[in-house]
């Protein structure tokens, strides 16, 4: 809300509070290496993530396999990176269908209130009420087991949770008197959503989507290991997982290793959600 | 009190209702034309257009959408859930049968991680120091653990390699043990980040600094003072618990092959078992709904100020 200092002509003589490194600036610089893993990896580790080599299975690490590779005889590392690209980009999918649904119903049954308004909480309330996982295997088992049922199904039963957050915001925000003076000012209603009101709840939204990170990764994974995401041959964390559960009790590298990634991914995006709150929230850390 | 109980009854039978219409619903979008599937049971690969029809008329499929799901919802009151795509069996009894080890399952899993989880997530937030620290670490690791993972990791360590324990966990006290160990490891770091939260911001309300500025020895104020006021969120946080780990310890059951309603549901989606699928989700739906409304319910009783009015809108 307001507005940083900025010389202007260069005489006026401001200076900026020194910024101290905060623990959300860490945990955001680690996950951005996990990130740029996921994106540039595939390109910069060139082996081919499908390559079978009966020949070749299990082997321990070496020059061309760094982790090793599988039942298959594929390359461990090159499945690694293709699955974390999968598996983040799916997480990030879900997530920005249910803000955007969730933004949608959730600020417009809060900015026209009323009737409509009260149907539309006690929807998403009743839709709250129900089990979201159970739901979601629900939905794939009814329209078939695949990538995008199951991006369907996490989308339609995460998006209630978004819609009824982003309400209470709408409804606490349009009270404040930015927002009337915005409207004596003769600002419609779509000026005052997109210039002034959005914003002001970026902050909470994006901690709220971070929030949810972490949970999404884990029931995507959880899906895919159970035969309901993806198919075979596919590099996926929980396909992986459940590809090398035949074979772990003798090799169980093959299954320690993408479940360490789905972990340590979770353990930090979880570490980064929990500091951006702290760092959103005037309060300060708890 | 009595008002409190009856609005909170009257919003879970229209949670129900949405249930019902989402069920009913997935049936009616389900792929696939039953009279067709039904009709091809009957009469081997290749069936007429008259013969389909004359399924369709039989099963009552070409009336209105409003009779059918009226039809479906008194079928449904009555616990006739269809038959098994698969092996023919009638829902209900595929549910019966395996609903005692489910409950079990939550049962020991919920008791085991709230005997665990709220004392160290009470001892957390009073001493915020090297424990709290540790116990926050240790709660952040098990919630970011996928469980199918941990149960692997589990059959592992101690069905191969130490050979403790079976890998194949059936519906006995032995057999019991991994699975509800991995459930409880989970459930539990997830109740000792809400029990530290809470009780940290007990803490910090005005009543606690009264009860310490009367002199109380620290040990009567949390005690006494926060935990008490904490119980509330505690409260809703196990029962929420317990609900969907009925059915949604679905992964665990997997892994562990136990026979829960849980593996049946997954096993369900995996071969399309519409009929199957459904009957879980309105298990588990159903199941969720009840022990939410009890829950509220209880903590209407424990805490004055949510039957005033915050209930309602909750």
């Amino acid at each position: 809300m307001t507005s940083r200092g900025v010389p202007v002509n260069g005489t006026a003589h401001i200076v900026l509070p020194r910024r101290r490194l905060r623990p959300v600036h860490w945990w955001a610089a680690i996950l951005a290496g996990i990130l740029l893993a996921a994106a540039a990896g595939p390109a910069l580790w060139t082996a081919d993530p499908n390559t079978t080599n009966l020949l070749n299975r299990f082997a321990g690490p070496s020059p061309q396999h760094p982790l090793g590779t599988d039942g298959f005889g594929r390359d461990l590392l090159a499945r690694l990176l293709h699955g974390a690209r999968l598996s983040l980009l799916s997480a990030a999918l879900v997530i920005a269908s249910s803000t955007f649904l969730g933004l949608v119903v959730g600020s417009l049954a809060g900015a026209i209130g009323g009737a409509i308004d009260a149907l539309a909480a006690r929807l998403v309330d009743g839709l709250l009420a129900l089990p979201a996982l159970v739901v979601a295997l629900g939905l794939v088992g009814v329209f078939g087991t695949g990538w995008f049922t199951l991006v369907i199904a996490l989308v339609a039963t995460g998006w209630p949770w978004y819609a009824r957050i982003y309400r209470s915001l709408v409804v606490a925000e349009r009270q404040k008197p930015y927002v009337v003076a915005a409207r004596a000012t003769g600002a419609g209603t779509l000026r005052i959503a997109v210039r002034h009101l959005g914003p002001n709840i970026a902050g909470p939204v994006v901690v709220v989507a971070a929030t949810d990170l972490g949970a999404t990764i884990l029931g995507l994974a959880a899906y895919s290991f159970l035969g309901l995401g993806v198919s075979p041959p596919t590099p996926e964390w929980g396909a992986m997982v459940a590809e090398g559960r035949q074979h772990f009790q003798s090799h169980p590298w093959v299954i320690v290793a993408p479940g360490l990634a789905i972990t340590i991914t979770v353990i930090v995006v979880n570490l980064f959600s929990d500091a951006l709150r702290d760092a959103v929230d005037p309060f300060g850390p708890r | 009190m009595l008002r409190f109980v009856g609005l909170r009854m009257l919003q879970a039978a229209g949670v129900l209702l949405l249930v019902s219409i989402i069920a009913f619903g997935l049936l009616e979008a389900a792929p696939g034309d039953p009279a067709l599937r039904i009709a091809a049971e009957r009469g081997g690969e290749i069936v007429s257009v008259g013969e389909v029809e004359a399924v369709r008329s039989e099963l009552g499929l070409d009336r209105p959408l409003w009779v059918r799901y009226v039809a479906w919802l008194g079928d449904t009151l009555r616990f006739d859930l269809g038959t098994s795509y698969v092996n023919r069996e009638p829902v209900d009894r595929l549910i019966r049968e395996r609903f005692p080890a489910s409950l079990v399952l939550a049962a020991a899993t919920v008791a085991i991680s709230t005997v665990l989880g709220v004392p160290l997530g009470v001892l957390a937030a009073a001493c915020r120091s090297w424990f709290d620290t540790a116990v926050r670490t240790l709660s952040l690791i098990l919630a970011s653990m996928p469980s199918f993972w941990l149960s692997l990791l589990a059959i592992w360590l101690f069905a191969a390699e130490l050979r403790w324990l079976p890998a194949i966990a059936d519906f006995s006290p032995r057999g019991l043990i991994l699975p509800v160990a991995v459930l409880a490891l989970r459930t539990m770091a997830l109740l000792i980040r809400v029990t530290r939260a809470t009780v940290i911001e007990t803490l910090a309300m005005p009543h606690v600094m009264v009860a310490r500025g009367r002199g109380l020895p620290e040990r009567l104020v949390v005690v006494r003072h926060a935990v008490r006021n904490a119980l509330v969120p505690v409260i809703t946080v196990i029962g929420l618990d317990f609900a969907t780990l009925l059915a949604g310890a679905a992964v665990v059951e997997w892994v562990f092959s136990y026979p829960g309603v849980g593996r049946m549901g997954v096993q369900a989606a995996l071969n399309g078992d519409v009929p199957v699928v459904l009957g879980f989700v309105l298990l588990a739906s159903v199941g969720l709904v009840i022990v939410n409304t009890f829950v509220d319910i209880l903590c209407g009783l424990l805490d004055p100020t949510i039957r005033a009015g915050r209930g309602v809108a909750a």
